[in-house]
């Protein structure tokens, strides 16, 4: 313990030095640094909690237009703890006036009676405003005089404290992660609407089939959506019952109520209601594995099963929505297997997701680090066209049947087939011919096609 | 023993202590200057550190002032021994 307290010391010293080398020139100095009971004073978790706070001061210093000479920092990690130490440029800036915008920083963070910002003035005198600040611990004393006092036992203060820190850098985590998915949810639906030209389908400059939708429409429809990512994202990451199962009313309130908004934007237009229902579940469960740390393609394919059970035989098989049929249950009477739809497909796992598109998408962009529009447009479009090679579009059966949907798969398999050759081009218009002339639009499959952009971008950052 | 240098010890940063030596002319007594956040409950233990210390390496003549920040008793005790030895000129440290 001894030699413990001698490093401590030592390295406060030299600590000390580091502030007269710039007060020494006039200028002031901010420190940072974080006040642990005891020691070592650092350790795995505080060094991330120290990069957390210190980005934090940084961030509150620029905001309140107080310039630091980033040239001359010094960042370290010795014997007293992390540290961190910047001279000010200060030719128009009162050393107290600083004191005052730190202790504002340090009352306003949320761990802040952990945290010492010092202020040494341009003589190297410490600038102090003579606050005393209360403990962490009991709240009563001033910290000083428990300190001196050594009122509270050391590894009871320091479990409260390691309980502190791993609380706060999780809701960091939890920001962070949640900020990402609402990012790439949003991102997945632009450019699948922004991918041109597409078969049938709304791009950036034709409406495809549609009479009632343009560019415009799905871009404000995408907007009013982006909105309720978060929410979904921050209610995953939060959820922590038993059954996923139980997750269930709240996701669907807060899809309907986007839909609602939906067609208030869209003035009666469906634009995106595949789209929330499968960027809904993606969302959320993406968030709740990503909290447990164990995000992958199979788990969450495994619980997407689960949270979805026996849709189709729940939701298909009987009316949920008074007399009138959506086209979805409609499709299902009708069609049987082949109708099951967009429930049938997230009920199996999403298969169409993860044997089709996400393999295809990865061998466009697994080794790329900035994607160029260029490469999008590539990428997306090949994609696109395994899609509805594949998906038994219930959009179509139900407004065409079954031998235009057939004719639409193969077309689409020869097109993904020819992809990369000089003939593609001419097999791509083709298709977008056939979807022109019989007035359909791959609607289930541009809307998987966000949802598979969506898991492929969670998984290349989170797994 | 008898300090030769001004000779200073410790850092102004809480929970530590600066102790700032000044050599006086044999005879002239030992004088100790204390300012503390703690002052109201600590003086008294403050200055009992300070001066078993200055007994243990038997150093009479000097002023001594502390600017003290809540420092603990070791670490008083090993930034009056370190500003001590270096005022003696027996320990490197050029602060």
């Amino acid at each position: 313990m001894e030699n413990v307290i001698k490093e401590i010391l030592e390295a406060k010293e030299m600590r000390s030095k580091e502030r007269l080398k710039i007060s020494e020139g006039g200028d002031i100095s901010i420190s940072l640094s974080i006040n642990i009971p005891g020691a070592p004073k650092s350790d795995n978790q505080i060094k991330l909690f120290f990069a957390e706070c210190l980005s934090d001061l940084k961030r509150f210093l620029l905001s309140h237009r107080i310039v630091i000479d980033v040239k001359r920092e010094v960042v370290q990690s010795d014997a007293a703890g992390d540290f961190y130490l910047v001279p000010v440029h200060s030719e128009d800036i009162f050393a107290e006036e600083i004191k005052e915008i730190t202790e504002l920083f340090e009352m306003e963070h949320s761990l802040g009676r952990l945290l010492d910002v010092d202020i040494t003035d341009g003589n190297g005198n410490p600038v102090s405003s003579g606050k005393a600040k209360n403990c962490y611990f009991c709240e009563q004393h001033p910290a000083v005089y428990c300190m001196r006092k050594q009122t509270h036992d050391y590894s009871e203060m320091r479990s409260i404290i390691e309980k502190d820190v791993i609380n706060f850098l999780s809701e960091r985590r939890k920001n962070r992660v949640c900020k990402d998915l609402s990012v790439f949810a949003l991102k997945a639906l632009l450019h699948e609407v922004s991918l041109s030209p597409k078969p049938g389908l709304v791009d950036r400059f034709s409406n495809g089939s549609h009479s009632d939708m343009d560019y415009s429409t799905f871009l404000n429809s995408s907007a009013v959506l982006s909105v309720y990512f978060r929410e979904i994202a921050d209610f995953g990451f939060s959820f922590s019952f038993a059954h996923i199962k139980d997750a269930l009313p709240k996701l669907r309130q807060i899809g309907l109520q986007m839909e609602e908004d939906m067609f208030s934007e869209t003035r009666g237009v469906n634009t995106h209601k595949g789209a929330i229902f499968l960027l809904g579940f993606s969302l959320f469960v993406s968030a709740n594995q990503i909290k447990n740390h164990n995000f992958s393609y199979l788990s969450f394919v495994n619980q997407i099963k689960e949270l979805n059970g026996s849709l189709v035989e729940n939701e298909l098989g009987k009316k949920l929505y008074g007399s009138k049929k959506t086209h979805g249950e409609e499709c299902f009477e009708k069609f049987g297997a082949k109708g099951k739809g967009i429930r049938g497909e997230i009920q199996s796992g999403l298969p169409c997701v993860f044997n089709y598109a996400i393999p295809v998408l990865s061998s466009h962009f697994d080794l790329m680090e900035t994607e160029t529009d260029a490469a999008i447009q590539e990428g997306l479009t090949q994609t696109l066209l395994i899609l509805i090679a594949y998906n038994n579009d219930s959009n179509i059966l139900y407004r065409k049947g079954e031998k235009v949907l057939d004719e639409l798969m193969v077309v689409s398999q020869q097109a993904f087939n020819v992809f990369g050759t000089n003939t593609f081009d001419a097999k791509y218009k083709q298709l977008i011919e056939y979807c022109s002339e019989n007035q359909i639009s791959p609607g289930g499959s541009a809307d998987l096609l966000a949802v598979a952009y969506f898991i492929y971008m969670v998984n290349k950052k989170y797994n | 023993m008898t300090p030769k240098f001004k000779a200073q010890a410790g850092t102004f940063e809480s929970s530590d202590i600066m102790i700032l030596i000044e050599p006086l002319e044999k005879d002239s007594g030992r004088k100790v200057d204390i300012s503390s956040t703690v002052i109201l409950q600590f003086e008294e233990d403050i200055k009992t550190t300070i001066n078993q210390v200055l007994d243990k390496l038997q150093v009479v003549d000097l002023h001594l002032i502390a600017k003290d920040k809540g420092a603990l008793t070791q670490t008083i005790e090993a930034r009056v021994e370190t500003a001590v030895k270096r005022s003696l000129g027996i320990q490197e440290g050029t602060m």
